[in-house]
């Protein structure tokens, strides 16, 4: 039942041998040539919650790891800061522990190195400042200046990089320039951004540190959330030099094998039958970890019932249990919109309420800009 | 209907799966749950059982308690006073809940509604574990089954046969409650 888990690691899948390289879908080589070859470049990958971006990301950096001139950095930002309250400066902060963690090893590290490390560290850590006590200062009137800020006359295209920010990129560039005289170039990668569903909210976490990273020539590769393809994501989209979209995959295993063949890589095929695994698939709209998820459901009810084979009633449940889950907080309104995407009146994510059933893959995107309600939750609001 | 599980069942599961994220609905108090978890767990298994409850230290420590848990079983509590923002920074930090321990969301029908409509990564990886918390039948005694039932049939002014005409049917409202009286009718195959 292991090999089910809907919340394992992806490095762990990786490593077990429990990922299926579909070429037609695998967008990892692409990443890994895009920031081999573009060297500075940065691209996106963006693709709703589920779809398999980190195993991706993992792949490129496994990818990238095969080439003894590249050093690919993976930071999972989401697990080493509160992205909630992230600052600008947190990527980089973040890339900088990392970088270092591959230059201490190093017999001679030279002052320099050091010490934008330590800087690398304040900046992540905090530190307390000391300044002067003015304490009863007797020409205090002398300090009484006003100061009044006076906006200037032309708006920047973009904000200005913030002075913190750019002190962090250079302390970092010391410590990439360091590892580029040793031969290897720097390519990082991070994930976890996705997590910040909102386009707004993406982009004020990581707007700054993109580019403060662009003048020291390091590839980006970064996750992003499936709204960067909507409203106006497409304005952010235009800052990647890539930007690689992770669509559902296809469902019917009549259409294409690879869902099906995931399940049997994790041994399905040990407790369920093909057709079994046939509608696990359909069932599962092409969401990765749906489909995971509901060959575990399958599993634990049959387990549950000391059977050694799932049974169709199994499999049904698992499928019901998913769409439960879908159902779970929806309001008689989005219930209503979800019956009219249904019944063929279409679907656009033009609004806000459109775009959460979307990112909440209540709504699935398929090809050619078609969209469907999750099939799980379809087969209970019919 | 969602899934109903006995304390004996939701063991088995934690033994054979180690790690993962389930929700339990919760009809009742929370205590009687814990006690029962963490009896079935001493006698399947000998893991232990963390509960951790936001405290006025906010989600910060809520996440510390993780990073430092050593016990392969956590129950997360008091979830009906969390907001709907503390379920968005949960959500985004998800990947903080990490800690290969069997993760268990203990929430009432009214907050689980919340917390998977506001956290949509961390519905993803519960996926279909989302569960009933239901008495185990086979473990009460005559008498004890018979006073729930009575506490049910008066609290509803429903009888046990309109019940279950309204389970066959179809037509039973998924509350909690009507499901453990099936549970405790011994017709949980009447469930969903």
């Amino acid at each position: 039942m292991k090999r089910f888990n809907p919340s394992a690691a992806p490095i762990n899948a990786i490593a077990d041998g429990l990922i299926h390289e579909f070429p037609e879908r695998s967008i990892y080589k692409r990443l890994a040539l895009g920031a081999d070859l573009s060297q500075g470049s940065q691209q996106l990958v963006v693709g709703g919650i589920g779809s398999g971006k980190t195993t991706e990301l993992l792949l490129a950096q496994r990818e990238l790891a095969k080439r003894a001139e590249i050093l690919p950095v993976y930071v999972d930002v989401s697990s080493v800061t509160d992205l909630d309250a992230v600052n600008s400066g947190a990527l980089l902060a973040s890339l900088g522990l990392s970088l270092w963690t591959h230059v201490e090893g190093n017999s001679n590290v030279p002052r320099d190195v050091q010490a934008a490390y330590s800087q690398i560290r304040k900046a992540a850590y905090g530190y307390t400042d000391v300044s002067p006590d003015l304490g009863d200062f007797d020409d205090r009137e002398d300090w009484n200046l006003r100061t009044t800020q006076v906006p200037g006359k032309l708006n920047p295209p973009s904000s200005n990089l913030k002075r913190d920010v750019t002190d962090l990129a250079k302390s970092v560039g010391v410590l990439t320039a360091f590892l580029k005289d040793q031969g290897k170039d720097v390519v990082s990668i991070f994930d976890g951004l996705d997590r910040l569903n909102k386009v707004d909210q993406f982009w004020t976490v990581v707007e700054q540190d993109l580019r403060a990273l662009r003048p020291l020539q390091i590839s980006v590769v970064a996750a992003g959330p499936l709204a960067i393809l909507y409203g106006q994501g497409r304005v952010i989209q235009d800052y990647f030099e890539y930007v690689h979209y992770l669509a559902p995959a296809m469902a019917s295993p009549a259409k294409s094998p690879f869902l099906l063949d995931v399940l049997k890589l994790r041994g399905a095929g040990d407790l369920m039958s093909e057709q079994q695994m046939w509608n696990l698939c359909l069932a599962s709209g092409g969401v990765l970890r749906d489909l995971i998820s509901l060959a575990r459901s399958t599993a634990e009810s049959a387990y549950l019932n000391d059977a050694d084979e799932a049974t169709d009633l199994h499999v049904q449940k698992a499928i019901q249990q998913l769409g439960n889950s879908y159902l779970l907080g929806l309001g008689t309104n989005q219930i209503e919109g979800l019956r009219r995407v249904i019944n063929g009146d279409g679907f656009a994510p033009s609004d806000p309420a459109s775009l959460e059933l979307l990112i909440s893959r209540r709504v699935l995107e398929q090809a050619g800009s078609r969209y469907e309600v999750h099939p799980a939750l379809r087969l209970l609001l019919k | 209907m969602i899934k109903p599980v006995s304390a004996f069942e939701l063991v088995r599961l934690i033994d054979v799966e180690s790690t993962a994220f389930c929700i339990l609905v919760l009809p009742d108090g929370v205590q009687r749950v814990v006690e029962d978890l963490r009896q079935e767990l001493s006698i399947q298994t000998d893991a232990s059982l963390l509960i951790i409850e936001k405290d006025e230290d906010g989600l910060d420590a809520v996440f510390e308690k993780f990073r430092t848990a050593a016990e392969p079983v956590i129950f997360i509590s008091g979830l009906d006073r969390w907001s709907d923002h503390d379920f968005a920074a949960l959500d985004i930090n998800r990947s903080r809940l990490e800690t290969r321990a069997f993760v268990i969301f203990g929430a009432n029908l009214e907050t689980l509604a919340r917390l998977v409509d506001r956290a949509p990564n961390l519905r993803s990886v519960i996926g279909g574990n989302i569960f009933l918390w239901t008495p185990d039948a086979a473990m009460m005694a005559p008498a004890e089954i018979e006073d729930r039932l009575r506490q049910l049939r008066e609290h509803y002014g429903k009888t046990d046969a309109e019940i279950l005409v309204e389970a066959s049917e179809g037509t039973m409202s998924p509350e909690p409650q009507f499901v453990e009286w099936l549970i405790l009718l011994g017709r949980g195959d009447l469930v969903g």
